[in-house]
């Protein structure tokens, strides 16, 4: 069996506590529903000397209203996410792409926060220590060298979280929690697009919770993938747009399981126009000219490309029919 | 063994293990509690072929809380007599993964660095992992007595072919490849040893031939079989892998036996991948003559394996038998040796039907003809009933061209077991294809099968649904993949068996079961409970290819049909149409 490294276990109470843990101790890693990150634990692709686990703290799994907000906590499970009465009446986009993560069982553990900070993803990393060994290492982790991408100097691994792209496309903030208090950021200026060093977090914070404004139009979420359960997104694209009447008045749209971060694409052209073969080509021109997908997965990269173009354009016709 | 042993299992009596199963009461191998037993771990070798010039253990040894460490030194007796496999690699390391050393230390850590500590001096020697590249000209020899690294060969014609092919009307030749499938069992491997009083051994083993691990245990570290005994409670699945005693577990008695002491060898999800023996990559090259009735006239088939650096014991001998009344046939196969996990023993019987299977389809609708029709005319009597049975259960005649756009129905035949012996069956299956995506989606299966008597009907039943689920895994999405043979599948996400939600209905037809087996049936193996499953995976393959034909228009040569393989297709159809 791949045994867990040796670690200090910290499990503060309050979130004061965790953050001050994170700002004392050196490069702690943290643990909210542990479904990604005890599987990396194990596979050698980190040793902690410190494992802060976030899940005792109770202030960061509500669901409440502040003002025209709803704000959710980091510690959120996704199997709630999945049937919580207001995320369901107001973004119903968000509750089917939490259903649509791993399985039943991860989502009974899996949390939001974790969803979002989630590792970036490589066929040449997510291994076993004797495999990357024998593949000498890579960029992410402990070699000089990448394998997706000869002679480049960063790390391609690919993020592949289904809930970032939703919450982009709803224009929802991260609140982040540190030593001196609370900080507010639009949740894709999370995400860098360097997949070893894919979030902007910095070493002692934390991520508290999500703020979502009033979803002013129609929102939808489409993940593509080989099994229906399970599986990792090999391409997921979210949408919000406000229709009024024929023209497009307000539209924003991210991508995910493409490059190193999840990523909004630049949609501008299409505003003030109706959705249309015309605009169809101008969506498809910006998600081929904001997409990589390079061979980071089993499913080639032609794949990725193809069915993130398809599915995009058969997402837009429904919230364009629904809008 | 007497024929009370050999009796399938009645349903109450195998219920009482799957309750035990679902409620967590069932203690596996890795589960049985052995406080004070060491900790096995094995080291594997990290290039894919190569010579072993010597192995330093000296560091390892030293190191305290190791309690033992072996190497190919400590067991010269090949794996179960057979004269290439050995627990511990010995002159040559064959895969990337074959075992090269083992230590048991007091814990997992020490065990870990113990490992780290051993160090190998090895002569990189060239490797191959696709059959072509194996058996080219000048490549060297994976095993000493396998020049031209052919692992296996074999030649069956009946009839006159020559004249078969003269007479036929339409005459078609197509070349299939299948992926190939890791048996991915549930339940990991894992192994403990205890040391007896008398220095004997008790193994609980994760296995489904106890005998054959106590033989090749006892072989292996030249014991008497008196001295060892295998205990096995329940198996968290075969499907070929356990069929046969597999190098772990002579290791871990050879630790045991060394360290005097009781040893744990559990292994990790990719270590029991490398444990592999299922089916090869296998590429099937057809060649069908029929009249323009539908009537065959011959058939040639030459199936190419690109099998592992080893194979089971359990080989089967390759003639594949056809499911019709053909008399003009040839059959040729050829197994390259190459340098990946060990495979299993199958000759590729299944593949080399489907193989046929897919090209009756092809022709079948070359002719403007009804694929049930074209076998019903060929079959003999039982096939015949079977493919009536699904003609009239998935309502055939009126559904075949008629489901609605982006929607196809297909159908095939298979046997159910390899040989020639057991039983037949018929399958239809309806299908969508996702043109966005590029993903098939079975909805319905309907299958009738002729199982021979030989079994109680919900036995029958249930064994062919496991085969029938099984064959939709090959089918759609199961397969291993490697780069330069390091394997990239070693996981339950990249290598990805259907889950429930891809699990269509299946409507299931036993013809000819009776109540009970009777004395002279020859029986199924009642622990291995999936073994129709390379038979019928023979037709779930040829069927969806039949159903993705109706669905899109396009006609898939190579399997599984993932939604990458599905999109290129519909891009090359899209291609021509323009
Ligand atoms: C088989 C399998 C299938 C999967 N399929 C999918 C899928 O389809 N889609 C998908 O999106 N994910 C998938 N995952 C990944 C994972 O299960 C989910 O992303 C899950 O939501 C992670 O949440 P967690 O709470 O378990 O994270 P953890 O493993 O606890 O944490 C993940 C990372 O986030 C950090 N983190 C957690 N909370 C915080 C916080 N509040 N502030 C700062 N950092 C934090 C941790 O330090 C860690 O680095 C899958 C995982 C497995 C094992």
């Amino acid at each position: 069996m791949n045994a867990l490294p040796d670690f200090r276990l910290h499990r503060p109470a309050t979130l004061d506590e965790a953050v001050r843990l994170k700002a004392q101790i050196e490069h702690p890693a943290c643990v909210a529903g542990g479904s990604d990150i005890l599987v990396n634990l194990r596979r050698g692709l980190a040793k902690p000397g410190d494992l802060i686990d976030l899940s005792g703290l109770r202030d960061l799994d509500a669901i409440e209203r502040i003002g025209d907000e709803l704000w959710i906590g980091a510690l959120t499970t996704l199997a709630r996410l999945t049937r919580d009465g207001a995320v369901a009446a107001a973004y119903p986009a968000l509750a089917e792409a939490a259903a649509t993560v791993a399985g039943p069982t991860h989502r009974a553990a899996a949390t939001l926060g974790g969803n979002l900070c989630q590792d970036t993803r490589c066929v040449y990393y997510n291994q076993s220590e004797w495999w990357r060994d024998g593949n000498a290492y890579c960029l992410k982790h402990c070699g000089e060298k990448c394998h997706v991408v000869a002679k480049s100097d960063r790390c391609y691994a690919t993020y592949h979280g289904d809930l970032a792209p939703v919450l982009m496309a709803l224009g929802a903030s991260a609140i982040v929690a540190r030593a001196g208090g609370l900080r507010r950021l639009p949740v894709e200026n999370l995400f860098r697009e360097d997949g070893a060093h894919y979030l902007t977090l910095a070493p002692d914070e934390i991520l508290a919770a999500i703020a979502l404004p009033p979803l002013n139009g129609r929102a939808a979420y489409v993940k593509g993938r080989v099994r229906e359960s399970v599986d990792f997104p090999l391409t997921g694209i979210a949408a919000a747009l406000k229709r009024e009447g024929d023209v497009i008045a307000a539209l924003r749209v991210a991508i995910t399981g493409m490059n190193s971060a999840p990523l909004m694409v630049d949609v501008s052209k299409l505003i003030g126009k109706p959705w249309n073969d015309e605009t169809a080509t101008l969506l498809s021109n910006a998600l081929r000219s904001r997409a990589t997908a390079l061979a980071t997965t089993l499913a080639g990269p032609k794949y990725r490309r193809r069915a993130m173009q398809g599915l995009a354009r058969r997402l837009m016709d429904q919230v364009w029919a629904h809008g | 063994m007497n024929t009370q042993d050999m009796r399938i299992p009645r349903a109450d009596a195998s219920q009482d293990k799957s309750a035990a199963k679902v409620s967590g009461k069932a203690r596996y191998a890795a589960d049985i509690p052995a406080n004070g037993a060491l900790v096995g771990r094995i080291l594997r070798a990290k290039i894919p072929h190569a010579r072993i010039v010597s192995i330093d253990v000296s560091q390892a040894l030293a190191l305290e809380g190791v309690a033992a460490v072996c190497t190919g030194a400590d067991c010269p007796a090949p794996l179960g007599g057979a004269a290439t496999e050995f627990p511990l690699a010995r002159d040559k390391a064959r895969y990337r993964g074959e075992a090269v050393a083992a230590v048991a230390a007091r814990d997992e850590a020490t065990a870990e660095q113990a490992i780290r500590l051993i160090r190998v001096e090895y002569e990189k020697l060239p490797a191959y992992f696709d059959a072509k590249k194996a058996m080219g000209e000048g490549a060297e020899a994976i095993h000493a007595d396998k020049p031209g690294n052919i692992l296996r060969e074999a030649h069956a014609t009946s009839g006159d072919v020559e004249a078969g092919f003269a007479a036929a009307e339409l005459t078609r030749e197509k070349s299939i490849k299948f992926g190939e499938v890791n048996p991915a069992q549930l339940e990991p491997n894992a192994t403990l040893v205890e040391v007896g009083r008398d220095g004997g051994l008790i193994l609980h083993a994760a296995t489904q031939a106890p005998q054959d691990v106590r033989a090749c245990v006892a072989q292996g570290l030249g014991m008497d079989e008196a001295q060892i005994r295998v205990e096995n409670a329940y198996v968290g699945g075969g499907f070929g892998a356990r069929s046969e005693c597999a190098p772990f577990e002579i290791i871990a008695a050879l630790l045991a036996r060394k360290a005097k002491r009781s040893v744990r060898l559990k292994q990790t999800r990719e270590e029991t991948f490398l444990g592999h023996r299922g089916r090869p990559e296998t590429h099937v090259a057809v060649k069908l003559g029929m009249m323009k009735d539908g009537r065959f006239t011959a058939c040639q088939v030459q199936t190419t394996q690109t099998g592992g650096a080893y194979a089971s014991r359990s080989a089967a001998d390759g003639a594949a038998p056809g499911l019709y009344a053909l008399h003009a046939r040839q059959h040729d196969l050829l197994r390259a040796c190459a340098n990946l996990p060990p495979c299993g023993g199958a000759a590729g019987a299944a593949e080399s039907i489907a193989g046929v299977e897919a090209l009756i389809n092809e022709m079948a609708g070359e002719l403007g003809l009804d694929p049930l029709a074209v076998r019903a005319l060929n079959a003999p009597r039982e096939l015949a009933d079977c493919l009536e049975a699904v003609k009239q259960a998935s309502g055939w005649a009126e559904r075949r061209g008629q489901t609605p756009k982006g929607r196809g129905l297909g159908l095939a035949c298979g046997r159910l077991t390899e040989g020639d012996d057991g039983g037949v069956a018929a399958l239809a299956l309806e299908v969508s294809v996702d043109e966005v995506t590029g993903k098939a989606t079975a909805h319905k299966l309907w299958i009738a099968a002729h199982v021979g008597g030989a079994l109680d009907p919900r036995a029958a039943e249930s064994r062919i649904r496991t085969g029938v689920w099984m064959g939709l895994g090959r089918a759609l999405s199961e397969e291993t993949r490697y780069v330069d043979g390091k394997m990239l599948h070693g996981n339950l996400l990249d290598y990805r068996m259907p889950t429930l939600v891809e699990s269509p209905d299946v409507e299931v037809v036993v013809i000819g079961a009776a109540d009970a087996a009777p004395a002279d049936a020859s029986p199924v193996d009642p622990r291995t409970g999936a073994n129709w499953a390379a038979g019928l995976s023979a037709a779930v393959m040829p069927a969806l290819m039949g159903a993705v034909h109706e669905a899109a228009g396009v006609w898939p040569h190579t399997l599984p049909l993932s939604p990458d393989r599905v999109s290129d297709l519909l891009d090359a159809r899209d291609r021509v149409k323009k």
